[in-house]
């Protein structure tokens, strides 16, 4: 196992820049996410520790070692593809022994290590199939294990569940977690599913435009985003533009002045001002009470506009009086809140609001 | 493989392929530019007026325009009702018709002819036959034959409307079903709505097609030439290969050729190409045929057994009289042997033909699997300038009639140690390998498409190099491709005629299709060992045909269109 170190790694395709100078330390034995919407650069920048790219500027090293001009097969890494990339002319047990053949590994021991590979993804009784007769989730295990069977210094997975059923993903994920845990890998894991990332994550970082956006484990991620954009991409939020108002104007609680009254936030990010800035609060930290019920707190007046049921939570979207559309999410929705068209006030801690850098793109 | 650039190696290799390209492909057609155009240094288009005004070569460009014409115009009556029954209809015996429709394609159409003569001659069976059943004098046979127009026409029809089947029904199965119900939901249905939607729709292929059916026919040289119709182009250029050096007429007409077929496949690529129909429509929806009404199974049946019956015709001939004893003034032969089959390999003549053409198509297959899995390889997988000018130069050939090509092989590399005169082997080789590169090319190129490179990284990955990666993964998975194109390359270039009747010119170094026509020419038992030699062809590419097909399976037939 090793460590994975980024210094300030770029990379360019034409003149569209596709890794911006990313910076990044991966501990031996973590599971690392990088997490962020498609063509954010995660991709390119895995396939750049794999060596598939080279680096046009910065420096990737492994445990220390400069691995620029490494070419892809002297870097010992395993890597899970999206589409699996298991080979069809080979069976189940050749693709996952390829590797140590190559490794020039003995008979007996190859083959004992190819089995208990199969076995670690409880695969081991298709052994001699045809890759092509295998499902995704069956191909999956297949690809994890050729990758895992040489004992790569990092496992390297892109997307490796993206093409999996709902239910297969949600056990592929406790699998991958398992393995993780029983081996001490430093992994790698390039998703943009957020879910996958907050439920598996070490530690994830959040991509955006080829940049880093955040660092952090998920909790911290989840609870103090950074800036507009890490708090929309992980899980929902409300945002609410305004001025924060100088510290010490109410203890130690922020007071933010929004066009729908000054609202109480117990945190900032490290890169908000005071002056313009956002407050982000979460959906489900909002609560939908009714008009008559008087209650203290940072209070939003506004009509329901419409209520999803989903069975654990209900979706509240109520429109405040300047038409702006505030989300909440009752967990538990024993009985309904509200009713649709119904006058409610909506109340937040001030602990669940932060205040975070003005949102400059579009709509937020 | 991983980085699309290239690597010193690759570079190196790069350049040998363009160099290889200059020397047999640019050259070549360049020399005989330089040579129709330019007299002692100075330009001039004389050449060209002698050409138009000499009554002799007009008439050859007339007959040879005639005949092409005539040749594409047929084939599109044939293959257009065919295909639009094929494509959008379900009946029993549907595949099997299918396959039986691209049956006649194992012969070369020179061979058919030799059989032919047997059947159309003036005392042959088909008189005899008419004769017989009281249609016809015995004072006052017709003459089938004729000049030999109608004959060559005949021939070239029966072997090339697969071909333009082939296009016009993938032309077809490529029209998006929910355009044509775009123009039934307006209210359009019937001819109509074939005029108005689904011909525009399907113009670039069958477009396509017809160029491929109308070179072919005006450039065929093998056929005209066992008919004695010496009246056309490519028997002209044919005689201009003797005097070379003193007639530039030859040079002329091969520029005249060339010229007809830039501009064809000019218009051609113009015409796919600014119609660019098929990138709108959102993936091929197949299924889209109906089935047949009961009553028009036995109709479709029928038509299309008669029109694979009269395509057979010429194989049949060759076959009979292959193993015909004596076969005079009788409709069929009146007794058989297998004399003219045993003499094929005890002849010198065509001993020898069989052991040159062997070796020739061999070692000319070996060049195209390393030439075109190169070529494919790095038009597949590598980024590079000139890219396009290789992939241009790869398909080249595809649209340059074996007549160039081999007319210049002997114009420029007279004198050299290439030259025909000493050992035509070398240039035999190569002239047939230049040939059959495109379908090399693209077997291997649409392998390698098909191949995800995230099979080679993931090689890679797990530590294998370069080398090693295209040893156990890539060659491997589109090794089925690579068979395919060879064993097309390697039936081909058995029976390569035009380049074979130019370059060969000794007769010890006669490949298989000169030697028949040298046979054909022979009294007594000339044509007979010849259609002896037809049917061991028609076999050999028959078998070829078969093996290619398992590798391929349907897409087979993506190797002969446009």
């Amino acid at each position: 196992m090793v460590s994975v170190q980024l210094e300030d790694v770029t990379k360019t395709f034409g003149s569209a820049r596709a890794v911006d100078r990313v910076t990044l330390n991966i501990a031996r034995g973590e599971l690392f996410f990088l997490l962020g919407p498609s063509g954010c650069g995660k991709t390119t920048l895995l396939r750049m520790i794999a060596g598939f790219y080279e680096v046009d500027e910065g420096r990737i090293l492994f445990d220390g070692r400069d691995m620029t001009g490494v070419p892809p097969h002297k870097r010992n890494t395993g890597m899970v593809f999206q589409n699996y990339a298991l080979w069809p002319h080979l069976s189940v047990a050749e693709n996952v022994a390829y590797g140590l053949e190559v490794r020039k590994v003995p008979v007996t021991e190859k083959q004992d290590r190819v089995m208990r590979a199969l076995e670690m993804v409880r695969m081991d009784s298709l052994a001699g199939r045809s890759p092509n007769q295998l499902s995704g989730g069956q191909q999956q295990r297949v690809a994890l294990a050729r990758a895992l069977v040489i004992e790569p210094e990092a496992v390297l997975l892109d997307e490796p569940l993206s093409n999996l059923d709902a239910k297969l993903r949600l056990e592929m994920r406790e699998e991958i977690r398992r393995i993780h845990d029983e081996l001490g890998l430093t992994m790698i894991y390039v998703t943009h599913d957020q879910k996958e990332a907050l439920s598996m994550a070490d530690r994830l970082a959040v991509m955006n435009r080829g940049r880093i956006e955040q660092t952090g484990a998920p909790r911290q991620v989840y609870v103090t985003p950074e800036n507009v954009f890490v708090a929309g991409f992980i899980g929902e939020t409300n945002l609410f533009p305004g001025t924060l108002l100088p510290d010490g104007s109410s203890g130690a609680e922020l007071q933010v002045d929004t066009p729908y009254g000054v609202l109480r936030v117990a945190r900032k990010s490290s890169t908000a001002e005071p002056g313009k800035v956002s407050v982000s609060i979460r959906p489900e930290a909002v609560s939908v009470r009714g008009a008559e019920e008087a209650l203290p707190g940072g209070i939003l007046r506004g009509v329901v506009q419409s209520i999803i049921y989903l069975g654990d939570t209900e979706q509240y979207v109520v429109r405040l009086a300047d038409g702006k559309l505030v989300r909440s999410v009752e967990a538990n929705p024993a009985r309904p809140r509200a009713r649709t068209g119904e006058e409610v006030h909506l109340t937040f801690r001030s602990e669940d609001a932060i205040a975070l850098p003005p949102d400059t793109s579009n709509g937020g | 493989m991983g980085s699309k650039t290239l690597t010193p190696a690759s570079a190196v290799f790069l350049v040998l392929l363009f160099g290889v390209f200059a020397v047999f492909l640019v050259y070549p057609v360049g020399y005989v530019l330089e040579s129709a155009f330019y007299r002692e240094g100075v330009f001039t288009l004389e050449f060209f007026r002698l050409m138009f005004t000499n009554p002799v070569h007009r008439e050859a460009i007339i007959n040879s325009t005639m005949l092409a014409i005539t040749v594409a115009a047929v084939t599109t009556v044939i293959a257009l009702p065919i295909s639009f029954v094929m494509v959008r209809r379900d009946f029993p015996g549907k595949p099997l018709l299918n396959g039986l429709l691209l049956v006649p394609m194992v012969m070369p159409p020179f061979v058919g002819a030799v059989g032919m003569q047997q059947l159309l001659a003036k005392f042959g069976s088909v008189n005899l036959l008419l004769i017989r059943i009281g249609l016809m004098s015995p004072r006052d046979p017709f003459d089938w034959l004729g000049t030999g127009f109608w004959a060559v026409v005949l021939l070239s029809v029966l072997h090339l409307y697969p071909i333009m089947y082939l296009n016009v029904a993938a032309a077809l199965a490529n029209v998006d079903p929910s355009l044509e119900e775009a123009g039934r939901n307006m209210g359009a249905s019937g001819f109509r709505l074939f005029r108005s939607v689904t011909f525009p729709l399907m113009l670039p292929g069958y477009f396509a097609g017809a160029i491929i059916v109308f070179i072919w026919a005006f450039t065929d040289l093998g056929t005209p030439l066992i008919f004695n119709y010496s009246r056309v182009v490519p028997v002209r250029i044919f005689e201009a290969v003797s005097d070379i050096h003193e007639n530039p007429m030859g040079f002329a007409l091969v520029v005249l050729v060339l010229a007809m077929t830039v501009v064809f496949f000019a218009i051609s690529k113009k015409v796919l190409g600014s119609s660019n129909y098929q990138m709108m429509a959102r993936g091929h929806v197949q299924g889209s045929s109906s089935p047949l009404p009961r009553r028009w199974v036995p109709v479709v049946w029928v038509s299309i057994a008669a029109v694979i019956g009269c395509a057979l015709v010429p194989h049949a001939s060759v076959v009979l009289s292959a193993i015909a004893d004596t076969w005079f003034m009788t409709i069929l032969p009146s007794s058989y042997t297998t004399v003219y089959i045993g003499r094929v390999f005890t002849h010198p003549l065509t001993l020898s033909s069989i052991r040159n053409s062997l070796f020739l198509s061999s070692l000319s297959t070996l060049v195209d699997v390393a030439l075109g899995v190169t070529i494919a390889y790095f038009l597949a997988r590598k980024r590079f300038i000139g890219r396009d000018v290789l992939d241009g130069l790869a398909m080249l050939p595809l649209a340059l009639p074996g007549l160039v090509l081999a007319f210049g092989y002997v114009a420029a590399f007279s004198g050299s140690f290439l030259d025909i005169k000493r050992n035509p082997m070398p240039l035999l080789i190569i002239a047939y390998a230049i040939r059959r590169l495109p379908y090399m090319v693209r077997a291997a190129y649409a392998g390698l498409q098909q191949t995800s490179e995230t099979l080679e990284e993931a090689s890679l990955n797990l530590g294998a190099g370069p080398l090693r990666t295209l040893r156990r993964i890539t060659l491997p998975l589109v090794f089925a491709n690579i068979v395919a194109g060879s064993v097309l390359a390697f039936s081909f270039a058995m029976l390569e005629v035009s380049d074979s009747l130019i370059l060969a010119a000794k007769e010890e170094f006669y490949p298989i299709t000169k030697a028949i026509y040298a046979m054909s020419l022979r009294v007594a038992d000339g044509p007979y060992v010849a259609s002896a030699m037809g049917l061991l062809g028609m076999v050999l590419l028959a078998t070829s045909l078969i093996v290619a097909g398992r590798f391929l399976g349907k897409r087979l037939g993506e190797l002969f269109r446009a």
